[in-house]
């Protein structure tokens, strides 16, 4: 199961994340992904493609995600 | 020990000093030269010999000007590590101020030469005109003198001055000045100003003098402090202790002002590049000239790097002070020539939360300044291109920007409306959003770069390859 961290959406006015990270469950580096991805990921309709290993997995296979919320 | 002064460093620098063989005329000719090294990008001190009169005669005064066209050159003799911590260098080094001392008119250079009456002519120096809208030649390295006569405490600091006679010429000090004030208060006590102005130093006399201080305080120690060691301090002719001058000085013209007396005064070309107006401008009734056997004439070079470069980086240090004062988050400021003094860019490490924006409200404040920006410190902020990288990419404006108007500003301004007294001003918070999880990427997206090892290789063979009939832009 990925350890899943959301960020706090803050206020308007205050600096806030702009994109997802994802670090890999197989090399366990980072990189990151837009929200949409994310979603389709999360519904099971797509997969995660680690850049540095190569290795596909879907949402459990992550070992972190770090999501932005949506404002 | 050896003095410091013009000469010296004059001697330390003579491969950066340029010598023209060509003679060349106090009316724009010399100015236009640096023009030609702005454009460049290159800034040579340059020292003019015998420069050709108005009345077509040769002057025995060369002429120096550049002098601080360099932000390395102008660092270095300042004994700054880098031209970029200017500010925060700088700015310890005021605290650590050394008292001016006082020597005898015979160990002062400056008073190798003592001109009165007839003798004493504004018109014999090599003053240049500037631009083509300027009326006549002006003094634009004359630091003009006054004291407070509430406290005694004196200023120093440059104003310009249009020689209109022998022994007259115009003296234009913004009414915010120390000067200025000064003046106002000798006059409300229905008095005349006396006034003196030091033309000629080393670069660390003449920038530490431009230091924004409070009032009323004296420039004197804080120039003792950018030396390492006590300014040396000489009576003047005209006003003996109430206005002491710096003795290793190359020239200066002492008289008063005249009480609720102005004359139109300008156009004149400004630090902003443009010609501002004619304005009405008390002017100084010269009442001696000193000066050494063999003077040089410092001029600066009004709305060119040479002038804009010193002044921008003392105004460095009164913003990083400002800023300090909100947060240590603060570690550089950069006020770049292309944004004259109106523009600022502040880089900041790990700010927290509202702290890029506190220092943005806290450098606003200051009277001459219309735009600052903060950054993080992954960005070169003498760099215009990464400031405009940063500004292009990490900011929504409504969000990032806000306005602030009817605060204090520069007069001179070419924006404001006709009759404005203030400004409207901007801060603009181009940081990255703060990493919110430890262990975690910021949670923005990360720079596009190639590997360290790979850019090297590259940089080295793009060197090497490099041909002159490559295409600059």
């Amino acid at each position: 199961m990925a350890n899943i961290k959301i960020l706090g959406s803050g206020h308007w006015r205050e600096k806030r994340g702009t994109v997802n990270w994802v670090s890999c469950g197989s090399c366990e580096e980072w990189f990151h992904t837009n929200q949409r991805l994310t979603t389709e990921v999360d519904a099971g309709r797509s997969r995660f493609h680690c850049p540095n290993c190569q290795t596909e997995f879907e949402f459990d296979g992550a070992r972190e995600i770090v999501l932005v919320p949506n404002r | 020990m050896a003095a410091v002064d013009l000469r010296s460093f004059l001697t330390e620098n003579a491969d950066k000093v340029w010598q023209p063989k060509e003679y060349l005329a106090v009316e724009h000719e010399i100015t236009a030269l640096q023009y030609a090294g702005d454009w460049a990008g290159s800034y040579p001190v340059i020292l003019v010999d015998n420069p050709l009169m108005p009345d077509g005669s040769r002057s025995d005064i060369p002429v120096l000007c550049n002098m601080t066209a360099s932000r390395e050159l102008t660092a270095k003799v300042l004994g700054l590590s880098d031209h970029r911590l200017a500010g925060p260098e700088l700015f310890q080094r005021i605290s650590g101020a050394i008292e001016p001392i006082s020597v005898k008119s015979g160990d002062a250079p400056v008073q190798e030469v003592v001109l009165n009456g007839t003798d004493c002519n504004l018109e014999n120096l090599p003053a240049l005109k500037q631009h083509v809208y300027d009326p006549g030649r002006y003094l634009t390295a004359a630091h003009a003198t006054t004291y407070d006569p509430d406290t005694g405490v004196d200023n120093t600091a440059i104003q310009r001055c249009w020689i209109k006679g022998p022994r007259k010429m115009t003296y234009y000090a913004v009414p915010s000045s120390h000067n200025a004030r000064n003046m106002r208060k000798f006059w409300a006590r229905g008095e005349d100003c006396p006034i003196a102005f030091w033309i000629g130093h080393h670069p660390a006399v003449s920038i530490g003098s431009q230091v924004k201080q409070d009032y009323p305080q004296s420039h004197w120690s804080t120039v003792g402090g950018f030396l390492s060691e006590p300014l040396r301090l000489v009576p003047s002719i005209t006003h003996g202790e109430k206005i002491m001058v710096p003795a290793d000085a190359e020239i200066v013209v002492e008289g008063w002002i005249p009480r609720d007396k102005m004359e139109p005064d300008g156009p004149f070309g400004e630090y902003h590049g443009y010609s501002g107006p004619q304005v009405l401008a008390p002017y100084c009734e010269v009442s001696c000239i000193t000066r050494r056997q063999e003077a040089i004439y410092h001029d600066y070079g009004s709305g060119l790097t040479d002038m804009l470069v010193p002044d921008n980086m003392m105004m460095e240090v009164k913003l990083f002070g400002m800023a300090r004062e909100v947060t240590p988050a603060v570690n550089a400021i950069h006020v770049p020539v292309s944004g004259r003094r109106f523009h600022a860019y502040l880089k900041l490490s790990d700010p927290m939360a509202g702290e890029a924006r506190d220092v943005l409200a806290a450098v606003l404040a200051y009277r001459r300044l219309k735009m600052a920006v903060s950054v993080d410190d992954d960005i070169d902020i003498f760099d215009e291109q990464e400031i405009n990288w940063a500004l292009s990419t990490r900011v929504q404006w409504e969000r990032d920007s806000f306005q602030l108007s009817g605060l204090s500003g520069s007069t001179l301004d070419p924006s404001l409306p006709s009759g404005a007294r203030t400004v409207s001003k901007i801060g603009i918070d181009a940081t990255l959003p703060q990493s919110e999880l430890a262990g975690a990427p910021k949670p923005t997206l990360p720079r596009s770069v190639v590997p360290d090892a790979a850019l090297e290789n590259a940089v080295e063979m793009f060197s090497a390859a490099k041909s002159v009939t490559w295409s600059e832009q």
